[in-house]
């Protein structure tokens, strides 16, 4: 409130400055003030805010000033309060000499309210009390106690874990994760002459707040059943929602200097991007824990597969601060036949030399399995910093020409080299299975813990030409290629090459048709083997976005007024991907379709109504399969070429989803007395159903082979996940009367309203409803989208 | 393919010989002062004296103060002697090229415009007057009130997007009731650009790293694709799924995964792999991991 109180005292004296000066002849300006909002939502609020800071109340709202009038100075003022569009900047300078200007913003980003069972949100240490961890350690059910089935409660310690975590989280407050940008700028420019110019900008933003963040790990129960290894494996996991902080503070500067004639233009300029997070780690306290264990077997053997999560306290490392360098010259230059040939070339640096964090604070795998004495010191790693250098090299260049009047051509380029020169660092191993275990080997690739320095280069060229076949019509063709180079990745080289033309038809002045076909072939080169090392993923999967590609495209156009007060316009968007044919798994499709309608009918200046329609479906279609250690398919009619890993046929599945999304839209203005009233109404209905179809493909074979379920493991089951539906309403209604010619008052309606069912927003903690959903889970329940909201507010705006 | 090619070669050789249309000197109209254009445009002069437009031409582009309008309509005697409408040049009635030749004639040496030819917008037949009404028109001449309503237009599946569960701040950023900040500029330059779908940086992610600067960092234990392209997993304008993503997890992690037990199951829907955070409820650090235990991007 006592912000509020300075920023309308602010805005007052900033008026009376900019009025007198408007009175003496001098600028012009606008102030609104805003009064009487009144906000009412029910079900989530920071859905509804997840972009706004509506505040009840009075407030000053806006005041634009601007001097300019006759002389070549100028100045422009800008005050928001508006708390989440909060803008506020003053430019001034001399037309064609110089300017300079300041400016400060903020904008707030309201994510969810949930309950977090730590204290300490927003800090870079969350806790609990130890009392809390030495009851629900006193109360932990060990793999040896338990047996072997994951939810089967054998000492009645589940049922004690549960009641203490669901009474912790009935006695905690609900906390709002978000966060809040805060950008301060400023600028100064300065014409030498007027073709060469040269500036400097400066900006810094503080971004604070925090968000969900997970950390967890899992158990596979091993719950045999026919003599089959892992028929029905079942992944226990442990673990919880943190309110990660965030504490980033970036500077940017940049300074340039060029010269800009009418026929050619060159410049140079530096940008330095230095981004700093003040917190560098996230430590907490396992609420599990009050003493570091380690993971133990069934029958209680250290540095094994069972009983993991069981650090007392657990550290993560946050994103690393880093700072960038880049240098660009651009320069363009006109030719002959109304030629021109533009081109960028930039050289950038970024670099993080963050210092590692140990590879866990859990003491109790200290000298097992092969992890060091001293696992927590920061003395155990090879190297106490990660040296990461990112080069990066961009070159882009266009050449146009038009020969004639009716033709024209234009090559393009662009070259990206993203050149990773990290270093590498070996390590003897790492704190694996939620920090219980130390693990030699890399669980993704099953080979040495070194990290990895991928690095691609990008090309692409494309030329177009147009072409005025007759007056109305023109046709345009274009023919691409796009290639990668990749180093140190599972994919050596893809080239995507494609052609495509199009057309433009203007049969008259107020009719315009416009469609185009693009088609277009990625191929792969040296996709590295499934199952290895390079590639530890399924033999025949394919990462979607470097696999094998054929792509259409079209979209069409039309718009047309049919009289001067109507006009319409309808488009169609079809895009069809075809992804790594004859391969086994992976995303195999995925088609988009949108239909789009809109009118507008202006039959007076006292009404006008635009209306929009659109309608999209996207259709996607992935293969997979359970991994199995027991291939036994051999001399089925399933057997095929890839018997030797551990993705078998009977455990195939295949998942469809559809997306179908239909929004729609009107406005409407009335000006039934001419400027005196403005009537404005605006209404959005938005509605998607995403729905997953998932299907055994192999199923009768499975039948066939005396799997009842139609697979051999539990894990491939096709199970029915509901439809994803979300659907919004929002109505903004505006009445604005002008009392003088100057001056304007008016009411703000908004109503907005969304619902969400997502089967993945569940309660915080849902233990023992599922194997998966465990006792020693804990989420933080902030996922509530489902809101009503109405708000209400008056304003009195004057120009002056 | 190859006929379409030879198509292609052989329009361009037969427009080549089109020979350059050219005025004759006895039809090069002479130049007549401001006032004379005002005398029966002052509607058109007013709008446009108002503007800072005009400004910058007087005091900027040193073009005298009598000389505006035929700065961008041509040399007006002969309209002004008869009244004809087709003896002046109207750029907002002429196409493409020719429309926004009298606005390149200051504006190409304009950085902001350096890609401008041979761009999506220009080669789809687009000129300034498309999208900027030069007599009046807010902030940046736009023909409508705000950035967005404008590139709507065109690309109403952007707007249908900004309706979805998630979505960047973008909707209508200049209502006292709207959300957030960001305009269409925020991320594009309509006017031309040196990376794909007219993104004003060096690439996508350039552009991402501009606000999201913390996902720039080499990481020890990178995840390939967030350095490529964020769009292999996020649609910037807005998404039916959380997090802008393009499809919902675990589906989408499970695309380019399933080398384990867990990651391969087809799993039920009521179950901590596809509940929440879905996979990055452990694997959060999908960004990159830059702690010595995050090989699997879990710390």
């Amino acid at each position: 409130m006592k912000k509020n109180n300075l920023m309308i005292c602010a805005g007052a004296f900033l008026f009376l400055a900019a009025a007198a000066s408007a009175q003496r002849g001098e600028g012009t300006g606008e102030i609104s003030l805003v009064g009487g909002y009144n906000t009412s939502v029910t079900g989530s609020a920071e859905k509804f805010q997840e972009y706004r800071d509506m505040r009840d109340g009075f407030l000053f709202y806006d005041l634009k000033y601007r001097d300019d009038d006759g002389g070549p100075d100028f100045l422009d003022l800008q005050i928001r309060d508006g708390g989440v569009n909060a803008a506020n900047s003053i430019a001034f300078g001399t037309y064609g000499v110089w300017s300079a200007g300041v400016s400060y913003d903020r904008l707030k980003h309201n994510f969810n309210e949930g309950k977090l069972i730590l204290d300490g949100a927003g800090e870079s240490r969350l806790t609990i009390t130890d009392s809390v961890q030495t009851a629900l350690q006193a109360s932990e059910q060990t793999r040896q106690e338990r047996g072997g089935l994951a939810l089967t409660d054998t000492t009645g310690e589940d049922a004690v874990q549960q009641a203490i975590v669901r009474g912790l989280l009935s006695g905690k407050d609900a906390i709002s994760f978000g966060l809040e940008r805060k950008n301060s700028a400023a600028d100064f420019n300065y014409n030498i002459t007027p073709d060469i110019k040269a500036w400097v900008k400066a900006r810094q933003e503080v971004r604070r707040g925090d968000r969900q963040i997970g950390i967890g790990t899992y158990e596979r129960y091993a719950q045999g059943a026919s003599g089959i290894a892992h028929t029905e494996d079942q992944f226990v996991p442990s673990g919880m929602e943190l309110a990660e902080p965030i504490n980033y503070h970036t500077k940017v500067f940049n300074a340039g200097a060029g010269v800009y004639k009418k026929g050619w233009l060159a410049d140079l300029e530096y940008t330095l991007t230095d981004f700093d997070n003040g917190n560098g780690s996230l430590m907490w306290d396992n609420p599990f824990r009050i003493t570091d264990a380690g993971a133990k077997s069934a029958t209680g053997t250290d540095n094994n597969a069972y009983d993991r999560g069981r650090f007392a306290t657990g550290q993560m490392s946050l994103a690393p601060s880093n700072r960038t360098h880049d240098l660009s010259a651009s320069g363009s230059v006109e030719l002959p036949y109304h030629g021109r040939l533009s081109g960028s070339v930039s050289y950038g640096v970024t670099e993080q030399n963050d210092r590692l964090l140990p590879y866990t604070l859990n003491s109790a795998i200290a000298g097992i399995g092969g992890a060091p004495a001293n696992v927590t010191s920061l003395a155990a790693l090879p190297a106490a910093r990660f040296d990461g250098e990112i080069r990066t090299i961009t070159h882009s260049y266009a050449l146009s020409v038009k020969p004639t009047e009716k033709l024209g051509a234009s090559l393009k380029y662009r070259y990206y080299d993203y050149d990773n020169r990290s270093g590498n660092i070996l390590f003897p191993g790492y704190a694996a299975y939620g920090e219980s275990y130390w693990r030699t080997v890399r669980n993704d690739k099953n080979a040495a813990v070194e990290n990895e320095t991928p690095s691609y280069t990008r090309q692409t060229t494309t030329l177009g030409a147009d072409y005025e076949l007759f007056g109305p019509l023109s046709l345009d063709a274009e023919a691409f290629l796009d290639s990668y180079d990749h180093k140190h990745q599972r994919i050596a080289a893809s080239n995507e090459s494609g052609a495509g033309a199009g057309f433009l038809y203007k049969p008259f002045t107020a009719a315009k048709l416009h469609g185009s076909y693009k088609y277009s072939h990625r191929r792969v080169n040296g996709y590295k083997r499934g199952a290895t090392a390079a590639n530890p993923e399924a033999i025949g999967l394919v990462n979607f976005n470097w696999a094998e590609r054929v792509r259409n495209k079209a979209d069409l156009r039309a718009d047309v007024s049919l009289r001067k007060d109507l006009s319409m316009g309808a488009a169609w968007q079809y895009q069809d991907d075809g992804y790594a044919a004859g391969k086994r798994f992976g995303l195999k499709s995925q088609k988009n379709q949108a239909g789009l309608l809109d009118a507008t009918y202006e039959p007076s200046e006292k009404f006008s109504f635009t209306a929009s329609y659109a309608k999209e479906k996207r259709e996607g279609s992935m293969d997979n399969a359970a991994k199995d250690d027991g291939f036994n398919v051999a001399g089925t009619s399933l057997d095929d070429a890839y018997s030797s890993d551990n993705f078998n046929p009977f455990n195939y599945w295949k998942t469809d989803i559809s997306e179908n999304a239909d929004t729609v839209g009107f406005n409407a203005v009335f000006r039934p007395a001419g400027d005196k009233v403005d009537v404005g109404l605006d209404y959005t209905y938005s509605e998607s159903r995403i729905k997953f179809e998932t299907s055994n493909p192999n199923a009768d074979a499975a039948v066939a082979a005396g799997y009842a379920s139609g697979v051999k493991l539990a894990n491939a089951a096709a199970s029915a996940w509901p439809t994803v539906l979300g659907r919004s309403h929002e109505l903004r209604a505006g009445l604005a009367y002008k009392l003088a010619k100057d001056f304007k008052v008016g009411l703000d309606y908004l109503f907005s309203w969304y619902k969400l069912r997502d089967f993945a927003n569940t309660d915080a903690y849902l233990a023992g409803v599922t194997p998966e959903n465990t006792t020693k889970y804990v989420l933080t329940g902030a996922n509530k989208n489902t809101y009503e909201a109405h708000m209400l507010g008056a304003y009195l705006a004057y120009k002056f | 393919m190859k006929l379409k090619n030879y198509c292609w070669i052989a329009a361009v050789a037969a427009a080549m010989v089109i020979p350059f249309s050219t005025a004759s000197a006895q039809d090069t109209p002479a130049p007549v002062s401001a006032e004379t254009c005002t005398a029966c445009h002052a509607d058109q002069a007013a709008a446009f004296n108002g503007t800072r437009h005009a400004k910058k031409m007087v005091l900027g582009k040193k073009i005298a103060a009598d000389k505006t309008c035929e700065a961008c309509h041509g040399n007006g005697s002969q309209h002004a002697a008869s009244g004809d409408k087709t003896k002046i040049f109207n750029p907002g009635k002429a196409g493409g090229e020719k429309a926004s030749e009298a606005c390149l004639s200051c504006h190409s040496s304009d950085k902001n415009r350096l890609f401008w030819r041979g761009s999506a917008h220009e080669g789809k037949g687009n000129s300034c007057v498309s999208c900027h009404k030069v007599h009046g028109g807010g902030d940046q001449l736009l023909a409508k009130n705000t950035q967005s309503e404008l590139c709507f237009t065109c690309h109403q599946d952007v707007k249908a997007d900004l309706a979805k569960r998630s979505k960047h701040p973008l909707k209508d950023p200049l209502s006292k009731t709207g959300e957030g900040k960001m305009n269409c500029s925020s991320c594009h330059n309509p006017h031309g650009a040196r990376a794909e779908k007219l993104i004003d940086a060096k690439s996508i992610n350039d552009k991402c790293y501009e606000c999201h600067t913390e996902k720039q960092a080499p990481m020890l234990w990178e995840h390939a694709p967030v350095k490529e392209d964020c769009m292999t997993c996020h649609s910037p304008h807005g998404s039916s799924n959380n997090k802008m993503l393009v499809v919902k997890p675990p589906r989408l992690c499970q695309s380019c995964h399933m080398q384990g037990r867990h990651q391969s199951g087809a799993l039920a829907s009521n179950s901590i792999y596809t509940d929440g955070r879905s996979c990055l409820n452990c694997h959060s650090m999908v960004h990159g991991s830059n702690h010595p235990s995050g090989t699997v991007l879990q710390r």
